[in-house]
């Protein structure tokens, strides 16, 4: 399975609220609602992450099986790009960032509520 | 636009007459049902858009300015003062519920009685301040005589007060609801989130601010109770509303 890093387009106009975000793509006039396991994902698209390794951040922070983890994210990625809200290829972008930055970045985005 | 009375339709002619159309073929959109005198008791003053009666009101008054604010609906998408939605801010006890436009006119079919349990506007879209988030009233812009509406006050003579409206605060939003058919639940909590998705589809001028209506939208939204609620019927509308509008705040 090659290996892509997803990048969210950065012309997107978005608010996040709670952990769920809403998303306004002039280009298209569409509006879109990402619940929470989403827009972390969403979030997660910068580029430089791969889906596995989106994966392991998530499965560290909350503590379950990497495997069910990596399903849901190719799924959900594969839904924002059918969405449109993803660039068009996976960037094979230079890593930007290490693995314990990414479990932050994670971490951060689990809504204080849940 | 059509009236069943004369004195009004000359003030149409004076207060809008920048925007009279001469197109003898057009259709009347708007009419205005002025009550006539029948004796005993008082009939409603009625402005129907097509056949949907939007504002049932004993003041002609109060008619008026739901007909302004009806007119200048159509300006809002290319306005950048405010964000602008198509939405009404409906009362109970001085608690307040964000719903869209729409469900006002469905609620208003039970007559009478929707306007003794609630506190139903006149307006049909609320603005939101850009540097404060909060609602603020409604600035129809149209280019009326400053005085239009008292001088239809004066063409509606003694029939009755304004409706009760105002008694309460614009800047607290207590309830934010969306209302879905068919739906299993008659009343179903929703995040704030799918709340702002929801009502984003009703600001007018969405494409012309973006984030900043989002943002907007997202703080009116910031203390509500978000539902989605039923609307099989307006008396089933209506109850729900009640129902989340009673609720301990």
């Amino acid at each position: 399975m090659p290996v892509t890093r997803p990048l969210a387009r950065t012309d997107l106009e978005m608010v996040e609220l709670e952990g769920e975000a809403v998303i306004y793509d002039r280009r298209t006039k569409d509006l879109h609602y990402l619940n929470q396991s989403s827009a972390l994902v969403f979030d997660l698209c910068d580029g430089a992450t791969t889906m596995k390794e989106m994966a392991v951040a998530i499965a560290d922070v909350y503590q379950v099986v990497l495997g069910g983890v990596e399903r849901q994210v190719r799924g959900t990625v594969r839904e924002l790009r059918k969405r449109g809200l993803l660039t068009g290829k996976g960037e094979p972008a230079e890593r930007q960032e290490e693995e314990t930055d990414r479990r932050e970045r994670v971490r951060m985005d689990v809504p204080r509520s849940s | 636009m059509r009236t069943n009375s004369e004195p009004v339709g000359v003030w149409l002619d004076e207060v809008l007459a920048e925007y009279e159309v001469t197109d003898a073929e057009a259709d009347p959109y708007y009419s205005i049902y002025v009550a006539e005198e029948r004796g005993i008791g008082k009939s409603f003053h009625v402005l129907y858009r097509e056949a949907i009666g939007l504002v049932r009101t004993f003041d002609l008054e109060t008619l008026g300015q739901a007909l302004l604010s009806e007119l200048a609906s159509y300006t809002l998408a290319e306005r950048e003062e405010a964000i602008h939605i198509e939405a009404a801010v409906v009362a109970k006890d001085g608690a307040t519920a964000l719903v869209p436009s729409v469900i006002v006119p469905f609620i208003r079919t039970l007559g009478l009685r929707a306007d003794r349990e609630l506190e139903l506007p006149a307006n049909f879209w609320v603005s939101v301040d850009l540097a404060s988030g909060e609602l603020i009233p409604p600035q129809h812009e149209l280019r009326a005589p400053s005085d239009a509406l008292a001088r239809l006050a004066e063409i509606g003579g003694p029939n009755g007060a304004p409706g009760a409206q105002g008694g309460y605060d614009l800047r607290s939003i207590d309830v934010c609801c969306i209302f879905v058919y068919p739906a299993l639940e008659l009343i179903e909590p929703m995040s704030r989130a799918r709340a702002v998705y929801n009502f984003a589809y009703f600001t007018r001028n969405l494409d012309r601010l973006g984030h900043q209506a989002l943002e907007g939208l997202a703080s009116v939204l910031g203390n509500a109770r978000c539902y989605r609620l039923r609307e099989a019927t307006p008396r089933e509308a209506l109850t729900s509303l009640k129902t989340v509008l009673s609720e301990d705040r």
